[in-house]
């Protein structure tokens, strides 16, 4: 009589030929089949089974299921970050070389505007120095005027030729003797009489000399200063000194050599940096 | 192969990474389709699609057993394959008797004039365990592949299958008695060297 196994005695025979029973289920079955010869048979066969499957051969695939890209529908990418990437890296490294011959070869460049800069204060302090010296004779010549005014109108002589040589002192020039100085006082003093004589238009007036005016303008001497960018200022009397305006002297004429290599240099920055970035970004985006 | 980071890597769209888990497991995975589909050229187009079908929602995979994932997506594309021929019953190879049954290949067909050594010459085992999985409900052979063919717990041919652990264990159970009917008979023509002792 054929045995009929019920479905539990089933899954408890299964589950114990793969040792997936819980110990009390296990321990259930164990006891059933030390008493049914029948259930070992079968417990028999399935094992069997079970090990005639285990032993078929594995098969191997008999192709690469690898997909393309046309299979899923994935376009393919062109990467371009590589390039930007590379075009990067160049501009940096010749960026590197630029700064670095720039650094090596600037001492020679650097040094003409420090150059022009204490030329620049030389020149400031001699104008300073003969503006000083200037208004020192200004000073004099005003209060020598101031003084000759008060004078007598009788020492007309006296006085000018007082006023000359003062002049010639302020202007610190070696006085050329075109001034009759004792000449001019002897003629008066002879000339003269004891009673009060008024000057008038007789030949014995005074042949006044070139420089005999009372008060002559001076001529204000011109400091002319052989730079370029240097303005030159004349002095009239009366005016004061201005100041000594700051000399700016620009070494640097557009197109010279510092101002090209300072755009080069930037430019390779701006590349650089930018193919750099726009690389990364590209990069992150295909990922 | 660190299989996380090529799962992490194709998720985001790395169709090499991608490629480099199908070589990893193509071999299971045809395997699989072999025993469930009976036949070389069905396997291939359902390892195919798999393999596809895996790409595309591969995102879908948190974590877990990846073998038993890949499973699932290949064992369910043979599910779909199954049952379109159930739906379009194809010309059958073998002849049909009155009942509607196939009639038996001449492979099987016994020849009481011949040597049981010369059946077997004429039988492989390999045969006879497919054929019997063939006849199996889908249901059923995906199970019994899964555990005696292919070697996996229940835990993971649950997780395979996307069925309860004491569902896999009936399946299994059931298609063991199956199995065990239909090669019932093939065991006899076997010489008793290649009988398993039957005591366990």
């Amino acid at each position: 009589m054929k045995y009929e196994i019920s479905d539990r005695e089933l899954e408890l025979l299964s589950a114990y030929l793969d040792h997936e029973l819980s110990p009390k289920d296990q321990d259930l079955i164990e006891a059933r089949l030390e008493s049914n010869p029948d259930l070992r048979r079968i417990l028999g066969e399935l094992h069997q089974n079970r090990a005639a499957m285990r032993r078929l051969p594995r098969l191997r695939a008999p192709r690469n299921f690898t997909l393309s890209p046309d299979a899923v529908g994935v376009k393919s990418k062109r990467r371009n970050y590589p390039v930007f990437g590379i075009v990067s890296a160049l501009s940096s490294f010749v960026l590197i070389l630029v700064l670095a011959g720039d650094f090596l070869f600037q001492p020679a460049m650097v040094s003409q505007p420090i150059v022009d800069t204490l030329a620049t204060e030389a020149i400031q302090v001699e104008i300073t120095g003969e503006a000083e010296i200037l208004r020192e004779a200004e000073i004099i010549v005003t209060s020598q005027v101031e003084a000759l005014e008060e004078l007598p109108q009788a020492a007309p002589a006296e006085s000018i030729v007082e006023s000359e040589s003062m002049a010639m002192e302020a202007e610190g020039i070696a006085a050329t003797p075109s001034v009759e100085t004792t000449r001019g006082i002897d003629t008066f003093s002879s000339k003269i009489p004891q009673t009060t004589a008024t000057l008038s238009t007789q030949e014995d007036t005074i042949t006044p000399s070139p420089t005999q005016t009372a008060v002559q303008p001076t001529q204000t001497p011109t400091i002319s200063i052989p730079t370029s960018t240097v303005e030159t200022e004349s002095i009239e009397p009366g005016e004061s000194f201005p100041p000594p305006t700051p000399i700016t002297i620009d070494s640097q004429s557009p197109g010279s050599g510092p101002q090209i290599i300072r755009i080069l240099e930037i430019s390779l920055a701006v590349i650089a940096l930018g193919t750099g970035a726009l690389a990364l970004f590209l990069r992150f985006r295909s990922q | 192969m660190d299989e996380v980071a090529l799962i992490r890597d194709a998720q985001k769209g790395d169709l090499d990474a991608y490629n480099r888990l199908v070589l990893a497991y193509q071999d299971l995975i045809y395997n699989q389709a072999y025993r469930m589909m009976g036949e070389s050229d069905s396997a291939e187009d359902a390892s195919q699609e798999a393999f596809i079908s895996a790409y595309k929602n591969l995102r879908s995979f948190r974590g877990g057993s990846f073998r038993a994932w890949m499973l699932r997506i290949v064992t369910n594309a043979c599910y779909d394959e199954l049952r379109r021929r159930k739906r379009r019953p194809t010309t059958h190879l073998e002849p049909i008797d009155s009942n509607g049954e196939e009639i038996e290949s001449p492979n099987w067909i016994v020849d009481q004039n011949e040597l049981p050594e010369d059946t077997l010459q004429r039988i492989e085992l390999g045969d006879a365990i497919q054929k019997c999985l063939d006849e199996l409900p889908e249901e059923f052979r995906a199970a019994v592949i899964l555990v005696d063919v292919q070697g996996f717990d229940y835990a993971e041919a649950a997780e395979a299958i996307g069925k309860p652990l004491g569902t896999i264990k009936s399946r299994l159970a059931r298609a063991r008695m199956r199995m065990r009917d239909c090669l019932q008979g093939f065991w006899e023509l076997l010489p008793s060297r290649f009988r398993l002792e039957d005591e366990y």
